[in-house]
């Protein structure tokens, strides 16, 4: 069957987007694949459609575990069964359940985390993988914007796994990024697809402010008066939640959004933003890479992300049914404070790794679980990307081999941990310059952004604020929202609502 | 960065006295000054130690088992801290705090007009309610989805044992599914009817199904204008009505009864404590659990008084004498203290901390 039947038949698509079919086409000739695709591009595709030629079973690895439920829970939605996530939420016993029945799924999702536990390796290596994906493939590099240690070992993990073809997809990896991913998965005579990061669709607008105050009522305004639903980006979990607040208190239909809900209530909030229940979302960057919604209308940033890769993918969930979509990013000079301390807090400090090599010099010889492994940071108060830096530091020291202490003299590991950790801050930092220093130009907002992707072609139609921006066009009426059913007035009615078939429903039904 | 905090504004709820406040006050009056702080933060967020579990029965508190899970150390500390400013706890030596007349004032008025759910009981249900919640929603979910017609939805619980299991149990054809929704309707009206309207409807508005997703835990609390943790009880005290009431009542309520299947049957014991349990029963002595186990012997004592307060017919007798329980009972009476120092004083070190504490989590039950 012609690809594009496929594509009808099993997604409901006429065509492809652009660069979907020849990455498919490498993939399905059993070659190494790099793509880079701009965010919203359809990069799941590439891997999915694969499948219904044949190539079976995939496994995808991915970052984050929000991200692969929600990739899950898209394809169990087309009605595909054969679907499982393995990844450190599973319990015990579910897990042992899936691992013996692996050979029934199709599409095994993973973290790189997971990779590493020995049951899982074993049983994934005995079922024959055709197609090895490795998403959001950024994070494999050291000089990606978030770096996964475990990411490194993709390369070994493949070839035991009999080197099935790789597919590495990305939508924000610089030149050296590229290099980085290419080398670390030791893919071989790669088919390299690379496109513009470019959105053309989404408007870019800087704004300056002298005050904190100014840049409150700034935000306040334009979540009001533009056309939703929009994500608004905060650094803290308390600015996420006052300002939901604020907004609420003044009649926008917003909520929170941050790793300090209840998994439940987050999923909630999630569901109601992608029924179009509620206008705007107030986040943390807990709302981010991979997030699937089709008609964002606007992504305001209230503050800075600490790279222009993460300010790449938080846009990009504006505008991926294609149409005009904005994106406003809201600063003040103090801003600069907050990546400086989010980039500390993602790294071990000085005492916290003396710490742990005092600790660690006393217990020669225990023996972890790779489970309690990445566990073992709470003893110590470790953030979890801080832990996750400091193990790797520890197992390229050889302190840890194996998951098991070795013995190991403190004061030399400790300068080397010490002078390792300051060049990856200083990296960090440097990301963060790149992206500050893009704030101040005198030019053309997507230039400067594309520029530093090593691209140089940009005619769009809507550029940016420099180009010239109508902002009108992105205003919305205030009843954009259907008036939810009234909240909390009687339970009974609102039960019998839930479980009942009323008249009107057959009216409805014999209509429509 | 002064310019942050002042725009931050302070937390939420500073100035009056909130529902969380009460719920403190009422602990610590339960405590009366004989555990530390971090044994009530302990309890709020469910930790599963036998120390806390076994405070819950010697205080009587153990309806407030877990009930917020995601309590900030820092948020209790601040709430401590405005109490005491306002003379209504006082430290005592043992890093507690003793509840002054103007709190239990304060406890007791609030209580009459606003009394604690009638049935809240976080200890009891701990390891059923969450999956028995799931498991109701996801269900409620899929049969308001298909009885229109309609199902294509993002389900409400992503945890694939919740998903296999309302699969299993869901009604075959259309017919079967306006039936059993007709039934659960009234099922679920019969008992939301045997508590508080508000309450009821925090619980319908949680539920997520056609045209409208259920509501987190923050915004049933801003529709009602109540707190976060007032709200957050007040859920699950439905959830734990609905588990009493099903079972004392089982054939009354087929539907709801049928999703604790599978869930029950386990004794809410740490995974630690029911290995040394399985070893008494087998008729090992604590030394050599220890041993076997390669535990302290204080930590299989913790586990053994564990197993007392959760298996109603444990027998303690072949751990502390029978006329040693007597003895301590009635320290423990005369003195009107749980303090198991004071105790211990009282029966002249005739007894260990162990066979005191024993005795007395028995006594609670
Ligand atoms: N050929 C197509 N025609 C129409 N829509 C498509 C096509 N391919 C993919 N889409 C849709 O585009 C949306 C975005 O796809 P996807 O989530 O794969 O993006 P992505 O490239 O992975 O983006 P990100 O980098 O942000 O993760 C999805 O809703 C998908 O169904
Ligand atoms: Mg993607
Ligand atoms: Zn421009």
């Amino acid at each position: 069957m012609p690809l594009t039947d496929l594509l009808f038949k099993h997604f409901g698509y006429r065509e492809f987007r652009f660069g979907q079919e020849q990455i498919i086409m490498d993939v399905l000739n059993k070659r190494d694949v790099f793509a880079m695709l701009p965010t919203g591009a359809g990069k799941s595709l590439c891997y999915q459609l694969p499948y219904y030629t044949g190539i079976s079973p995939i496994l995808i690895v991915s970052p984050l575990v929000s991200l692969m439920e929600d990739q899950v829970q898209q394809l169990k939605a087309r009605g595909e069964k054969r679907v499982i996530a393995l990844n450190g939420f599973l319990d015990y016993e579910k897990r042992i359940d899936i691992l013996k029945n692996l050979s029934y799924y199709s599409f095994i999702f993973v973290s790189p985390e997971i990779l590493q536990n020995k049951f899982v390796f074993q049983s994934l290596k005995k079922i024959n993988i055709e197609l090895m994906v490795v998403d959001e493939a950024h994070c494999i590099s050291q000089w990606g914007h978030d770096f996964r240690t475990d990411y490194l070992k993709l390369g070994e993990i493949r070839e035991a796994f009999g080197d099935p073809p790789i597919l590495a997809l990305t939508a924000t990896a610089t030149e050296d990024v590229r290099r980085d991913i290419l080398h670390q998965l030791n893919m071989r005579n790669p088919a390299i697809h690379v496109h513009s990061v470019d959105r053309p669709n989404i408007a870019i607008k800087l704004e300056k402010h002298s005050s904190l105050e100014t840049k409150v009522q700034a935000v306040k305004k334009y979540a009001l008066e533009l056309k939703g639903p929009g994500i608004i980006y905060f650094s803290s979990r308390s600015w996420a939640d006052k300002l939901a607040k604020a907004l609420s208190d003044e009649g926008g239909e917003s909520a929170a959004y941050h790793a300090g809900m209840e998994q439940e209530d987050r999923l909630l909030i999630q569901q109601q933003f992608l029924n179009d229940e509620l206008t705007i979302i107030c986040s943390t960057n807990a709302f981010g890479m991979g997030i699937n919604k089709s008609n964002i209308r606007f992504v305001i940033h209230f503050h800075p992300p600490s790279t222009i890769e993460s300010y790449l993918q938080e846009i990009g969930r504006a505008g991926r049914d294609q149409l005009p979509s904005i994106a406003i990013h809201l600063y003040t000079e103090e801003d600069e404070f907050l990546p400086l301390s989010f980039i500390d807090s993602e790294l071990p400090k000085e005492q916290e790794v003396e710490e742990v090599l005092r600790d660690f010099s006393g217990r020669v010889g225990t023996a972890y679980s790779s489970f309690q492994l990445e566990r073992e940071g709470d003893r110590f108060g470790f953030t979890e990307t801080a832990w996750r830096y400091l193990l790797h530091q520890l197992e390229g020291l050889g302190i840890v081999q194996n998951k098991q202490i070795q013995s190991f003299e403190v004061e030399v590991s400790f300068k080397k941990i010490q002078s390792a950790t300051e060049q990856h801050r200083k990296a960090k930092l440097l990301k963060w310059f790149r992206f500050k220093s893009w704030l101040e130009e005198k030019q053309c907002r997507r230039k400067g952004l594309l520029e530093r992707f090593g691209e140089s072609n940009h005619q769009v139609d809507i550029c940016c604020d420099y180009c010239g921006l109508d902002l009108q066009r992105y205003k919305g009426s205030k009843s954009q929202l259907q008036p939810t059913t009234q909240h909390g007035v009687d339970w009974g009615s609102e039960l019998r609502r839930l479980l009942t078939v009323s008249k009107e429903d057959h009216g409805e039904k014999s209509t429509g | 960065m002064k310019k942050f905090d002042t725009i931050m504004g302070k937390e939420i709820g500073d100035g009056f006295m909130q529902y969380f406040d009460v719920v403190l006050l009422y602990i610590f009056d339960r405590f009366k000054g004989e555990r530390s702080l971090s044994a009530v933060y302990h309890l709020l967020t469910g930790k599963k130690s036998s120390q806390t579990i076994q405070d819950g029965k010697l205080f009587n508190i153990g309806q407030f088992f877990g009930v917020l899970k995601k309590l900030k150390r820092a948020k209790l500390d601040h709430h401590v801290f405005s109490l005491q400013q306002d003379g209504l706890i006082k430290p005592n030596e043992h890093e507690g705090y003793i509840i002054t007349s103007s709190g239990r004032e304060i406890v007791t008025s609030f209580l009459d007009s606003n009394p604690l759910p009638e049935y809240l009981a976080g200890w009891q249900y701990h390891q059923i309610s969450d999956v028995y919640w799931q498991r109701l929603s996801l269900f409620i979910q899929s049969l308001s989805y298909s009885i229109h017609d309609n199902m294509s939805f993002y389900p409400i619980s992503k945890d694939e044992t919740i998903q296999n299991w309302v699969k299993k149990h869901f009604p075959g054809t259309k017919e079967k599914r306006l039936l059993v929704a007709e039934k659960l309707f009234q099922e679920m009206e019969t008992i939301l009817k045997k508590i508080p309207d508000r309450d009821a409807c925090l619980f319908v508005m949680r539920l997520s199904g056609r045209e409208r997703t259920g509501l987190t835990i923050s915004q049933l609390a801003d529709m009602q204008k109540i707190s976060y943790e007032e709200t957050s009880i007040r859920f699950q005290s439905v959830i734990h009505a609905f588990l009493k009431l099903v079972r004392d009542h089982s054939s009354q309520f087929p539907i709801l009864t049928s999703m604790i299947e599978g869930v029950g049957g386990e004794l809410p014991l740490t995974l630690s404590t029911k290995q040394t349990y399985k070893l008494i029963e087998s008729g090992m002595t604590m030394e050599q659990i220890a041993d076997f186990r390669r535990l302290k012997r204080s930590t299989i004592e913790d586990h053994v008084v564990e197993i007392a307060i959760n298996v109603p017919d444990f027998s303690i007798d072949a751990f502390v004498d029978p006329q040693a329980q007597e003895e301590i009972r009635l320290a423990s009476k005369e003195i009107n203290s749980q303090r198991l120092k004071l105790i211990k004083n009282y029966v002249k070190d005739q007894y260990t901390y162990f066979e005191i504490r024993l005795t007395l989590c028995k006594e609670g039950i």
